[in-house]
């Protein structure tokens, strides 16, 4: 009996069938040509798509040798594997004038590869020509071939359909490129007419009614006749409304899908079709514990997943029981019971078992003796209760899991491969009733450790390079995140080499010592790839020079993906190109020399941006007004506008205007900036012309026209140098100081000046820096010789540190100091620097002890702020977590104020008289912070212990001239004693330093 | 006058002309930047045709058939290639061939010689031939068997519904127990699911490889 065939049977046949074409040897004798001699060998055409060394290098078919057929073969397999042919014929024929010699050639058809891909004609977006030529998926430097070209066309219809377009013409138009062996493609695209929606058709169970469904979809005008423009988007959330029409309803299995979009070409309309079952109502209820709608959409994914499974509803359970052990009560149980469908409404209900209030108060960590406690905490999310950030404590099971994984793969990582963590939870911690501890019970075990490890492979690269980057070596814990770190490493230093086929293996084996391995890493290199050339494409004005001088890959290089990469990022940073492509052509070829492609696709040649706002702050009144000299709440509404031209001539300079109105301020700003200045990567220069009218010093208005050029270098990383030329003609008008004085400091003045300075930034995040420090230093001059009306040095210097204290906390601190000295003045040296130039200070971003640039030196007959000639500030706060992770708070602590000058520089603590403004004033305060993507939102609240007091003129402008030359004589009763407030807020975005 | 100067352009073109050349072999199927030329699908029909001792069928049919099966095969190599799969022992492959020529020439020498000569073959494309067989075998055995579990319940249906109707056939009346086929049960479905798994890999290969059928090759 044979019922049961015989054991791979099955595989004999496949054996058979796959075998019988075993690449062997042709014998000579089937060809008639076969032995004869070789007279020459030609290629037709007879440009190739290989360089002739490459090709010749390849064939085994050589000149002057006997032709064999298995050479034919294996010549036209290697040249096919180039990947640059797409097909090839091997002709042999009788060599003229000697019928013992034949003449082979190579007919050969090469294959193209995908360039530039561009989209133009007439388009309606969406989709625009960047998302039509993105779907069109033709991948830089693939074969290009018919039927991806069909393919991608189907996929542009597809995209157009989806966008309410069914009759578009579609052309794709090419240009070769024979060097290189691209073709580039621009699809021609006419979008036609866009399909409007119509009545759709809803099928199945629907359960509501079909005309709200209408509505809720939104497809239709709602206050107009007819129907809405087809669109994707506008498909998708129709569909998404009904779905939560449906959740609204309660039924939270709902299914609404789009079954088709039935286009009519005659009207011009689209129907969609929709299947909708619309099961039962789903009741979900938390029972034994208050918990709002809300907080159960958030906890239990059935709402988001619209469907209801034992696995979603397990995981509902799961985070329920997270949510009430964050918030206290760890001995939580939560179960779910789902009843069936009745009278169409199913129920689910979370039973809920808070159990008593804990608070975590006590974790301990024992048997760690390769780490500190300090060093697994930092690790742990478990968190013992505080006054403030977590009032019971962090605890609940999924973080106790994650902090014992956490404190295992440390172990682990470092040798410890036995290690093990066990948890023990104490209720009624040290006897106070609810205060629990969690103890962490560490066995570590032994640390393996490498005994010796040997690495195979290395032969195209300097062994002693690679070994020296790597981390498993003897006398070093032997971890397999080690092991994977060292493979990352190995591999990156091949791949950068231009191996791009390279691969690891690892082995290991106990050594003779006990808790000792001998470890073997096996290196396979592969071929090492060059660069043949790079070639670029999809610069339409941009000049190629600009290019090539950012291409940091040059023919006979390595080809290196990490380079490749730099110059991609580079490319980037010109701030020119929308995108860049990047890829090496005919990845899968066998060839050591390809070409690398960068594809760009140019940005908007003009940008725009526009802002509306608002500044809250002590702004004071009218211009005629001499009222509160120390500010008072005002409030300010501006407009901005921003038009940059990019890439100029094709050379990456830009053109910038820049505008900001507002009741305080009108300010225009035009910049020409040529980054990369002179070939030199690290220089940028810039020319810039302003015009400024500003009164956010209420003492003046000031009038600022300047011009100014300015060379900026960047030395490294974290520093950078900047040169400077200024001129400026700066004037103030409706000045609110003593009649005296308005003759002499409103009078227009030129100020020509050079000036450098050095900017340092290490910090680690300059939104909000916990370490690090940053400092500026800036040093100009104003001369005659400079075209300056006025002699004067400048010098401003800012240094601000930051200091992690443990996890949580963070100690900053700002020093600022700032002198302008005059030289060849004639009369008082405190007149001899204009107003506009001088030091004011004072507000969230400076002292926060005063308002708005209100410290330093007033005037002494109205009391308004005058600026000084030397500035000194100093800054510390201390930065904390106060509730959960996204609201800190800050203790500060500010001292400092705007000295008249240099000399008068002062550590006083008191104010000698009313006209004594040459004293530090000290400000202690606290301060709120929300954590956002755009920075900390910040509200400071700042107590001034000794602010100024000074006489202030209590009348108008007019009132104040008509006083005559001493005011407070003529009418005392208007020179009054006032002061800056001890209390100052501030709310505004970001850190204070 | 007009008569002569025709025969001595045709006399010149007829020297100029190439003297009988000839494509001699060329890309017939491309998988990637792979290719299976029209000399390998020859040789692939010889080689079978020697086998299976029939005459070799060069007819579009069938040369297209032996390119598929080239196909597959080559996709089998670029995964041995790909997964460093171990490389076979040759003296397996020897004995295999050793059978063969046994069982089919009865162990005359001469019979075989003038076999081969007929197909146009050697020795060595015979052997290198059976080499493969051992391979492919053991990258099927490697490849998918690990993956394959056959129950119990699996092993009685198939007793069931395919052993015992097959012997009430054969032998009416004649009880059988399972406990005598278990293993070559096991065999079987083992087998059988292996084969599925093969050919769906193969399926599978050849969708998500580039190939290309040079339509040109086959006329």
């Amino acid at each position: 009996m044979n019922v049961v065939n015989l054991r791979f049977a099955r595989y004999a046949y496949l054996v058979f069938s796959l075998a019988s074409g075993y690449p062997v040897s042709l014998r000579a004798q089937n060809s008639p040509f076969a032995g004869k001699r070789i007279a020459v060998i030609r290629f037709d055409p007879a440009e190739q798509p290989l360089e002739a060394s490459e090709l010749f290098q390849i064939l085994p078919l050589k000149s002057n040798t006997p032709l064999r057929l298995e050479d034919v073969r294996v010549s036209i397999e290697r040249l096919f594997a180039t990947g640059r042919y797409e097909d090839i014929q091997v002709d042999v024929q009788p060599a003229a004038g000697n019928a013992a010699d034949v003449v082979v050639t190579f007919l050969t058809r090469a294959v193209w590869f995908v360039g530039h891909i561009s989209v133009d004609g007439d388009i309606s977006a969406p989709p625009n020509a960047g998302q039509i030529a993105n779907a069109a998926r033709l991948e830089l430097g693939q074969p290009f071939s018919d039927v991806k070209l069909q393919q991608a066309r189907q996929n542009i219809l597809r995209l157009m359909e989806t966008e309410g377009f069914y009759e578009p013409l579609i052309q794709p138009l090419y240009e070769y490129d024979p060097v290189a062996q691209q073709v580039h493609l621009r699809f021609h695209v006419s979008s036609g007419r866009r399909a409007e929606f119509t009545s759709p058709r809803f099928d199945g169970d629907l359960k509501l009614s079909p005309a709200s469904l209408l509505s809720a979809t939104r497809w239709k005008h709602r206050f107009l006749f007819g129907w809405k423009d087809v669109t994707q988007s506008r498909v998708t959330r129709g569909l998404e409304r009904v779905r939560n029409k449906y959740e609204d309803d309660g039924r939270l299995e709902a299914r609404v899908a789009l079954e088709s979009m039935n286009y009519d070409p005659a009207s011009g309309r689209a129907q969609p079709a929709l299947s909708i079952d619309a099961g039962p109502k789903i009741r979900i209820r938390a029972i034994g514990a208050k918990l709002s709608q809300k907080t159960l959409r958030r906890f239990v994914p059935v709402f988001e997943e619209h469907t209801v499974d034992p696995d979603l509803l397990a995981e509902g359970q799961r985070n329920l029981r997270d949510y009430f052990q964050s918030r206290g009560y760890f001995d939580v149980q939560v179960r779910f019971r789902q009843r069936r469908s009745r009278n169409d409404v199913a129920e689910i209900d979370y039973l809920v078992q808070p159990g008593p209030l804990h608070r975590l108060v006590h974790i301990g960590i024992s048997g760690n003796r390769y780490f500190t406690t300090a060093t697994l905490r930092e690790r742990m999310f478990l968190t013992t209760a505080s006054l403030l950030q977590y009032r019971r404590g962090r605890y609940s099971e999924a973080y106790l899991r994650q902090d014992v994984e956490s404190i295992e793969s440390l172990y682990t990582s470092n040798g410890f491969r036995d290690v093990t963590v066990k948890t023990r939870t104490e209720d009624d911690y040290g006897g106070v009733k609810s205060n629990i501890a969690v103890f962490f019970e560490i066995t570590e075990g032994p640390q393996w450790l490498v005994a010796s490890l040997d690495v195979q492979g290395i032969r195209r690269l300097k062994r002693e390079d690679i070994v020296a980057l790597l981390s498993s070596v003897a006398g070093q814990p032997f971890s397999e995140a080690n092991v994977a770190i060292d493979r990352d490493t190995i591999l990156e230093q091949y791949f950068s080499n231009g191996f791009p086929k390279a691969t690891f293996e690892w082995n290991f084996r106990p050594a003779a010592k006990p808790n000792q391995v001998d470890l073997q890493f096996i290196i396979h290199e592969g071929g090492q790839e060059f660069v043949r050339q790079v070639i670029t494409s999809g610069l339409r004005i941009t000049r190629p020079q600009l290019v090539n001088r950012n291409l940091k890959l040059n023919p006979g290089d390595p080809l290196s993906p990490t380079r490749m990469r730099d110059t991609q990022r580079r490319l980037y940073d010109l701030g020119i190109f929308a995108k860049v492509d990047t890829a090496v052509q005919n990845p899968d070829g066998d060839t050591p020399r390809k070409y690398v492609l960068y594809d760009m696709e140019e940005a908007g040649r003009y940008s725009l941006a526009t802002g509306f706002g608002a500044e809250f702050a002590r702004l004071g009144g009218s211009p005629n007004n001499l009222e509160a000299p120390g500010g008072q709440a005002g409030f300010a509404p501006r407009v901005s506008l921003d038009v940059s031209r990019l890439n100029l001539w094709g050379l990456g300079h830009s053109l910038t205007f820049r505008s900001r109105v507002s009741t305080l301020e009108r300010l225009g700003w035009l910049s020409y900036t040529l980054p990369r200045y002179g070939g030199h990567e690290n220089l940028e220069l810039t020319f810039t012309a302003l015009y400024d009218y500003t009164r956010d010093v209420r003492t003046f208005t000031s009038n600022r026209l300047e011009g100014s050029v300015q060379l900026s270098q960047k030395v490294s990383k974290a520093t950078t140098l900047f040169y400077r030329y200024t001129y400026r003609r700066v004037s103030v008008g409706s000045v609110k100081i003593s009649p005296l004085l308005i003759p002499l400091v409103t009078q227009p003045v030129r100020i020509g000046s050079v000036s450098g300075g050095v900017i340092q930034d290490r910090r680690d995040d300059p939104v909000d820096s916990h370490k690090g420090y940053y400092n500026t230093l800036d040093l100009g001059i104003a001369d005659h010789a400079l075209g300056a009306q006025r002699n004067f040095v400048r010098f401003l210097g800012r240094n601000a540190t930051y200091y992690p204290i443990g996890r949580k906390l963070v100690f900053a601190r700002n020093t600022s100091f700032g002198v302008i000295s005059p030289y060849h003045y004639t009369g008082d040296p405190a007149a001899a620097i204009p107003l506009p130039e001088r030091f004011f200070s004072g507000g969230a971003n400076s002292l926060r002890g005063f308002p708005e640039y209100q410290a330093g030196p007033r005037d002494p007959v109205t009391g308004f702020p005058l600026g000084g000639n030397a500035l000194l500030e100093n800054q510390a706060e201390l930065r904390l977590p106060l509730i959960g992770d996204n609201i800190g708070g800050v203790l500060f602590y500010d001292a400092g104020n705007v000295y008249s000058t240099l000399d008068n520089i002062s550590f006083r603590v008191h104010q000698q008289d009313l006209k004594d403004f040459d004293y530090m004033v000290h400000a202690v305060g606290f301060g709120v912070r929300y954590r956002t993507p755009i920075g900390p939102v910040r509200l400071d609240l700042a107590y001034s212990i000794n602010p100024p007091r000074f006489f202030g003129f209590k009348g108008t402008l007019n009132d104040l001239i008509n006083a005559g030359v001493n005011p407070c004589q003529t009418e005392p009763a208007k020179c009054v004693v006032q002061g800056i407030s001890h209390f100052q807020f501030f709310f505004s975005i970001g850190q204070t330093f | 006058m007009r008569t002569r100067a025709t025969l001595l352009i045709l006399f010149a073109a007829a020297l100029g002309a190439p003297l009988g050349g000839v494509i001699i072999d060329r890309v017939a199927v491309s998988v990637g930047t792979s290719v299976i030329t029209v000399s390998q699908i020859d040789l692939a029909i010889r080689v079978t045709a020697f086998l299976n001792g029939e005459p070799p069928d060069f007819s579009p049919a069938s040369r297209r058939q032996t390119a598929g099966r080239l196909l597959d095969q080559l996709l089998v190599r670029n995964e041995l290639q790909l997964a460093r799969y171990p490389s076979s022992p040759e003296d397996v492959a020897a004995r295999l061939f050793e059978r063969f020529r046994r069982d089919r020439f009865a162990g005359n020498d001469a019979n075989y010689r003038a076999a081969l000569a007929r197909a146009g073959l050697t020795e060595t494309e015979i052997k290198a031939q059976f080499l493969w067989q051992i391979t492919f075998l053991r990258f099927v055995d490697a490849r998918f068997r690990p993956g394959v579990q056959i129950s119990d319940q699996e092993i009685q249906n198939y007793f069931d519904h395919t052993v015992v109707p097959a012997q009430e056939k054969a032998h009416p009346g004649q009880k059988i127990s399972i406990d005598d086929y278990r293993d070559r049960i096991e065999r079987v479905l083992i087998q059988q699911r292996v084969d599925q798994q093969l050919d769906g890999w193969l399926k599978e290969a050849r969708s998500r490889a580039e190939v290309r059928f040079h339509e040109e090759a086959f006329r």
